[in-house]
């Protein structure tokens, strides 16, 4: 249309002249006029062509309106009633009736709060009132007619339809039964309250592994938050390696829907943490795979523990193999269970051989090592068994096994734990100290055998002086005799006296000869020990003394006096030399006083013998028990040397002790000292 | 061959001249015999020529005995005379210098008469020979003297 005006005007501006300007321009201006009028017509015209088209259209439409609203309120399942603006009932739909477990038929003519009274009235009456619609969600109710199916849960609108004039003409009330879908929320909140209340870290992913869940467990053991987890890749949040990058994980995974196994895992703070991760395939009603869920477990502190016992148990372990002692724990019958490296050395059999096998076998004697392994379990350890283990090269270690039994915590024997000792080196050394020693006691037998020869040589050459020295002495003073005795008479008084002193002489060497010998003799003389009578042993010798001295004035005092225990006679001997000296040292005194006695000391008994002889010095004391030592000229005192050294070689020979105290002119005391015998 | 009374088995020509000296002084006996080497002393006795065969009548009537003696020691002729029928019962009077507690004992084992040690003094030695021979010529009475 506006296509053709345009095209008209162009041909207008063709006609124009310049004398003719007014007459053509209020022609033209009518013309315009016409043209515009006739625009207007035919606008009018097709406006009311349209009209027409429209309101037959409009009518069809209504009607088929009305149609199309019916067959939805029909069939609409969201239950949808019609009340008037005091809530009566208009119409409801079938879906309403389904819900109320009624007949649409019983609800025209009864008003709604009748049938359902609520406190959802007083909103009802906002709606009137405000003429402004109402919704509401998960609105709980009660039906009063069916209290067995208890509180129900409504999503509904109230909407007012209002007339031309605007008032309400009616209400719409549509209503959704969102029951079920209420306890579904309330029983997945629960479960949500259960999860959070686990301590396990539980997650759902979808496929791609974004999050969908994460439970308070998983905020706790990853330290993200619920709101910053989900939505997020669980891949790149807990840094780890995907599952089921491995095609037989994943394969497996989607067939069973289920698996289990460690993880490691980053937290929040970057630290890493060790799971135990057991994963469920979640799939919907076609069983298509739509999530998964874990269920993770920390086991970091777990895991350092069974690492702490594995590397003591380790530790153990590598003790006991770096013990160069075989170590073997047996059996109640005898079987190996238990072996380390010294053992396989010892033996040179492998340990998968040994264990399993008769503990007995790998010894020489294997019937001791049964009774071995035997006390063990009888007496509870056993300790220093000796046994020798064979090699297979044939070679034997000589070995101690010290053997425990070892339990359970119920206090069962479990077996034995048994540990040998190799003293091959200690039985070679043992062997070479055996060998020491029997060389040292050859050594002593040879020594003994040679100072045995020597003795014997002493004897015979104590034997040759007493014979072949004696008789040379012999002769002189023999010889000398014959002399004096066919030609004395015709000697002057030097010859005699000449004589005489090479007779004396011969004596005093035999005395000399004799004394020694005795003294000699001493050395080797067995003692034969018994208890003595001193008391009497004392007034033998005095008897013998007072025959050989028969001039003298002299008088023994015999003090109280404990028994004694030595050679008899070795003992007399003592006394004989003892009261032999008294009696020769008091001969210049009037009368010689000697007295004798003993006491008792502790563990010994202490005789003396005292003059108020002519004494000794004791300056020259350490000279008085030497041999041949003598503090006295014999032109004074005859004498040998002999007799002290005598007493006290005889005394020691008895473990006792020999001692003197004097003093020139003052006389002597004696002491020696027997142990005492009970 | 004439029998002798006393018998000296004694190697030491010193001790012999004493004990003759004493016995020709004190006149116990003018038939002694000097043998001064043991294996003489057995061949007197047991020898081809010996008196044990050739002259039973004519034993000793004591024998004065040495214990150190060349060649044959006086324990071993000792030990024959007294372990011979024949001359076990003749008087032996051991007469040495060893005073020795293993001689004494085994001479009297072997069966010694009587063990005398040799006094070192002249006097002495002198008085126990002349108390020998008077004791053992004169007080004894041995198996061979007659009825």
């Amino acid at each position: 249309m506006r296509t053709g005006a345009t095209k008209k005007s162009g041909k207008k501006g063709g006609r124009k002249e310049p004398d003719k300007k007014v007459k053509n321009a209020s022609r033209e201006e009518l013309e315009e006029r016409i043209r515009e009028r006739t625009s207007q017509l035919e606008m009018a015209n097709r406006q009311l062509t349209l009209e027409v088209e429209w309101r037959n259209r409009t009518q069809d439409n209504l009607i088929e309106q009305s149609r199309v609203l019916e067959a939805f309120f029909a069939h609409s399942i969201t239950p949808i009633v019609f009340l008037d603006k005091n809530f009566n009932f208009i119409m409801v739909n079938e879906a309403y009736a389904r819900a109320c477990q009624r007949h649409v038929s019983e609800f025209p003519g009864h008003n709604h709060f009748e049938f359902y009274p609520s406190d959802a009235e007083e909103i009802f009456h906002r709606v009137v009132e405000t003429k402004t619609a109402y919704q509401t969600f998960a609105r709980p109710f009660t039906f009063p007619d069916r209290p067995e199916w208890g509180i129900t849960y409504w999503d509904w609108s109230l909407f007012p339809v209002l007339n031309n004039h605007g008032e309400i003409d009616f209400l719409v009330y549509s209503l959704n039964d969102v029951t079920k879908k209420k306890l579904a929320e309330e029983e997945a909140q629960r479960h949500a309250q259960l999860l959070d209340l686990a301590n396990d870290a539980i997650l759902i992913c979808d496929l791609s592994g974004i999050i969908l869940y994460w439970n308070k467990g998983a905020e706790k053991l990853y330290g993200w938050s619920r709101n910053e987890a989900t939505g997020k890749n669980i891949l790149s949040l807990l840094q780890t390696e995907p599952l089921l990058k491995s095609k037989d994980i994943r394969e497996r995974f989607f067939r069973d829907g289920y698996w289990e196994g460690e993880r490691v895992h980053t937290k929040k703070d970057g630290r890493k943490v060790t799971v135990h991760s057991r994963w469920t395939l979640q799939r919907d009603d076609k069983r298509k795979p739509v999530a998964f869920s874990e269920i993770n477990r920390d086991i970091t502190d777990l895991k350092r523990k069974e690492k702490e016992i594995h590397e003591t148990a380790l530790y153990s372990r590598r003790l006991i193999e770096a013990s160069l002692d075989p170590l073997v724990t047996i059996s109640a019958n005898g079987k190996i269970m238990d072996v380390n490296k010294a053992t396989e050395d010892a033996t040179g059999i492998p340990r998968k051989k040994l264990i399993g096998s008769d503990f007995s076998d790998y010894f020489s004697d294997p019937e001791k090592a049964r009774k071995g392994y035997e006390m063990v379990f009888s007496q509870g350890s056993v300790r220093d068994y000796s046994l020798a283990i064979r090699h297979t090269s044939g070679r034997t270690m000589e070995v101690l096994y010290s053997a425990t039994t070892y339990k359970n915590e119920a206090g069962e024997v479990l077996g034995v734990f048994a540990a040998a000792r190799d003293v091959t080196e200690l039985r070679t050394v043992e062997k070479a100290l055996q060998e020491s020693h029997d060389g040292l006691e050859r050594r002593v037998e040879e020594r003994t055998a040679r100072l045995e020869e020597i003795n014997k040589e002493l004897e015979s050459f104590s034997y040759s002086v007493s014979h072949d020295l004696r008789a040379p002495l012999r002769a002189i003073d023999g010889y000398a005799r014959m002399i004096l005795k066919k030609q004395g008479d015709k000697f002057d008084e030097d010859t005699l006296y000449k004589f005489n002193v090479i007779r004396s002489s011969a004596h005093m060497m035999g005395q000399l000869i004799d004394d020694l010998l005795t003294f000699s003799r001493l050395g080797r003389k067995e003692l034969s020990m018994s208890k003595l009578d001193m008391q009497a042993l004392i007034n033998d010798v005095w008897k013998e003394l007072r025959i050989i001295n028969p001039d003298r004035n002299m008088f023994l005092t015999l003090h109280s006096i404990p028994s004694g225990y030595g050679d008899r006679s070795l003992v007399k001997q003592v006394y004989s030399n003892l009261l032999g000296n008294a009696v020769k040292f008091t001969k210049y005194r009037d009368a010689a006083q000697i007295e004798a006695g003993g006491y008792t000391d502790g563990s010994e008994d202490i005789y003396y013998v005292k003059d108020n002889g002519d004494g000794f010095d004791m300056t020259y004391y350490d000279k008085l028990f030497g041999v041949f030592q003598r503090l006295h000229s014999t032109d004074d005192f005859e004498g040998t040397g002999v007799g002290l050294a005598t007493v006290q070689r005889i005394i020691r020979r008895h473990g006792g002790r020999v001692w003197a105290e004097g003093e020139t002119d003052r006389g002597a005391s004696f002491y020696f000292t027997l142990l005492r015998k009970e | 061959m004439d029998g002798f009374d006393i018998l000296v088995i004694e190697d030491n020509r010193h001790d012999v001249e004493m004990i003759l000296e004493t016995i020709s002084e004190k006149d116990i006996s003018d038939m002694v015999h000097v043998i001064n080497d043991g294996a003489e002393a057995i061949d007197y006795f047991f020898g081809p020529q010996g008196c044990v065969e050739h002259d039973p009548d004519h034993l000793p009537k004591l024998i004065l005995l040495d214990l150190k003696l060349p060649k044959v020691s006086g324990l071993e002729i000792l030990r024959s005379i007294k372990s011979d029928e024949r001359t076990r019962y003749i008087p032996i009077v051991v007469f040495t210098s060893s005073n020795e507690a293993r001689d004494r004992t085994d001479s009297y084992l072997l069966g010694a008469n009587s063990y005398i040690v040799k006094p070192m003094d002249a006097d002495m030695f002198s008085r126990y020979v002349a108390d020998i021979g008077s004791y053992w010529m004169f007080m004894n009475r041995s198996t061979y003297d007659g009825a």
